[in-house]
């Protein structure tokens, strides 16, 4: 099973759909859980973090998916998306603790 | 999809790929964007040109004396109306105006619709103007479409945006020598002059190109990152109250006399020491809580210049300066004022339309570059596969179809009957319909014949359309110009010069091919004499689809 799994998983175009959805959803999900780490921590009034935090998804995002083409393998794309994102979210939470 | 230049661990080649496919996956579309977008910096002009009765201002009338022609048009046809407003000539738009709210209807909620008319200030009475889309409906679609709702064409436009926006820092990346490559034109070698183009289109107004796509991006962000904001507010309407509400003022439900709007404007006049103004306007006129507003006309510098808000009734002035939101929706402003450049005087206007129709090109050589080098690697054995064909039919069809298009919106604002029901949608169906036959008219060609065909058919209509105007209008470029009607002379005149240099491209096609023999008919007679073709197209041309030869650097 792990045998076929890696076969398929080791074609081109499986690499290259999996990069691309990585990219794609994987990207945009990175890219709001930074928005949301901004607009958590910056200080000021509340709404002016959310646009901050609006304003930087976009470059938060360009970055993910430069990492998911430039990275040697697909699954090394998602997992440094997972790693980042995690990260992001452990951030955000973190200002919910000690508020 | 050749994957070849993945996975390397060659970060340049990765990037190489993706500003590739990035490039092409949403080009039709961005091209779409960036042709109408840029039309949009002269909406106010085009629709001066799609509403040709409208009767130009004539420049001895005072603004009070404007402000009080459009009020009493208001009191007379606009009765209970919830608000009143007076569009008074500008540097980019000579007509004098009036709009009305119209109340709503307690027990029905109907009503609250917007209604324009355009005032003949010799008469008082209202221009009858034709129903027509005008530069707006145009400038519109670039971000909003059409035939489908807002929302979801809000997440395409946004996707394609980004899309741009990886092209262009993928762009920059694969770019070893992107200051000695500004200079560097190399004409008449094919693929090579391509890439030239397409890297002086890209790199000298890449500032422009950065900024218009973030930009785009940026202004469509509450709809297309709602997560940030869920995440901060329980109630969305909260947050967009904080960054959105201005001071409102109730009405009373009591009736009380107010001020004339001319002696209103005066007020504003004297205070603001007699700057041009745009907008007049009151909310809830006879109210006792009846309010009036003024606009400017203009900036101050990029940011809105502050609205004057004045008691109508007593005529007390309320508050004049613009709340200020925090830094992060200062950046939010200016980000979006630098997108609409609406604060841009005339030389500025013609250089963002300049910008945006490098950036039109940018995309469409991209789109040509990506099969010119498909059509070089193929070399003398190859045979084009159905996606390189594919792809070399639809840009034909797109780029040259879309010119041809836009010209069609404008040869249907003149040629549809006046009494046409919903004429002002007919007009863009006929924009769109226009777009389906180019798009499929390559089908039937070859693509250099359809290139040099859809390239001269947008010429003759662009060419052509002062030719209309005059014919099916009282005006032309003589009574134009002796009206002083300029911005009317100034649309003539930017229709013959679109036209004459797409029949500039269309003509240098057409010598091109009939240089190189022999001329080949189709594509399937192209497979069988491809080797003849060969040795004969020793020509210094690239054409897109019959390109075999080899570059020489």
């Amino acid at each position: 099973m792990a045998a076929v799994f890696r076969k398929m998983y080791s074609s081109p175009a499986m690499s290259v759909t999996s990069r691309v959805i990585a990219a794609l959803l994987g990207g945009y999900v990175l890219a709001t859980a930074a928005g949301i780490a901004v607009a958590a921590w910056l200080p000021g009034e509340k709404h002016n973090g959310v646009i901050a935090g609006m304003l930087l998804t976009f470059t938060f995002w360009a970055g993910a998916v430069i990492w998911c083409f430039a990275t040697r393998t697909a699954v090394r794309a998602w997992l440094g998306l997972l790693l980042v994102s995690g990260l992001l979210v452990a951030i955000s939470a973190a200002r919910g603790w000690i508020a | 999809m050749s994957s070849a230049e993945l996975g390397t661990g060659h970060f340049r080649q990765s990037m190489n790929w993706l500003h590739t496919w990035a490039g092409l996956v949403l080009g039709w579309l961005l091209y779409f964007m960036f042709l109408t977008g840029t039309l949009g910096y002269f909406d106010e002009e085009i629709d001066r040109w799609m509403k040709p009765e409208i009767v130009a201002v004539a420049p001895t009338l005072s603004h009070v004396e404007l402000v009080s022609l459009g009020e009493t048009y208001l009191k007379t046809h606009a009765e209970g109306a919830s608000e009143w407003w007076v569009g008074l000539p500008t540097s980019r738009d000579t007509s004098l105006s009036v709009s009305w709210k119209t109340a709503i209807d307690p027990d029905t909620q109907e009503g609250g619709a917007w209604v324009t008319q355009y005032l003949d200030t010799a008469t008082g009475e209202a221009s009858d103007a034709r129903d027509t889309g005008g530069g707006q409906t145009l400038y519109r679609m670039h971000y909003a479409l059409h035939y489908m709702p807002a929302v979801i064409a809000y997440v395409i436009t946004s996707l394609a945006a980004f899309f741009m926006l990886m092209a262009l820092i993928t762009g920059i990346v694969i770019h070893r020598r992107i200051f000695t490559d500004l200079f560097t034109f190399r004409p008449g070698k094919r693929q090579r002059s391509w890439l030239d183009m397409h890297n002086i289109m890209s790199v000298l107004p890449l500032p422009f190109h950065l900024m218009i796509t973030y930009s785009g991006l940026v202004f469509l962000m509450f709809t297309t990152m709602p997560g940030v904001v869920q995440s901060q507010y329980a109630d969305n309407s909260e947050f967009f109250a904080a960054v959105f509400s201005e001071p409102s003022h109730e009405a009373a439900g009591q009736s009380a006399a107010s001020l004339g709007m001319g002696e209103l404007a005066a007020i504003a006049g004297q205070h603001w020491d007699d700057v041009v103004f745009a907008h007049v306007g009151i909310k809830h006129p006879g109210d006792q809580n009846a309010v009036a507003e003024v606009y400017k006309a203009g900036f101050d510098d990029i940011l809105d210049a502050p609205i004057l808000r004045i008691n109508a009734v007593s005529g007390e002035i309320l508050d004049e300066s613009k709340p200020d939101r925090g830094p992060a929706a200062g950046v939010y402003e200016v980000l979006v004022h630098l997108h609409e450049g609406l604060f841009a005087n005339t030389g500025l206007r013609w250089l963002y339309f300049l910008s945006g129709m490098l950036g039109t090109g940018m995309i469409a050589t991209g789109m040509i570059l990506w099969t010119s080098k498909r059509r070089q690697r193929l070399g003398k054995r190859g045979i084009a596969g159905r996606g390189l064909v594919f792809v070399e039919k639809l840009n034909a069809g797109a780029i040259a179809g879309l010119l041809v298009a836009v010209a069609v919106y404008f040869w249907a604002n003149r040629l549809l009957p006046l009494d046409l029901d919903g004429r002002a949608a007919r007009e863009v169906d006929a924009l769109f319909i226009a777009l389906g036959l180019c798009l499929f008219y390559p089908l039937m060609r070859t693509v250099q014949r359809a290139w040099i065909e859809l390239l001269g058919l947008a010429a003759v209509l662009f060419a052509l359309l002062p030719v209309l105007n005059a014919l099916t209008t009282s005006h032309n470029l003589a009574s134009s110009i002796g009206n002083q009607d300029w911005i009317m002379a100034s649309m003539d005149f930017s229709f013959v010069c679109t036209g004459l240099i797409l029949a500039y491209a269309a003509i240098r096609l057409w010598r091109r091919q009939h240089q190189s023999k022999p001329a080949i008919k189709s594509v399937n007679r192209e497979r069988g004499e491809r080797s003849k073709s060969h040795n004969a197209s020793g020509d210094s041309s690239y054409d897109p689809s019959r390109d075999t030869s080899e570059v020489t650097s």
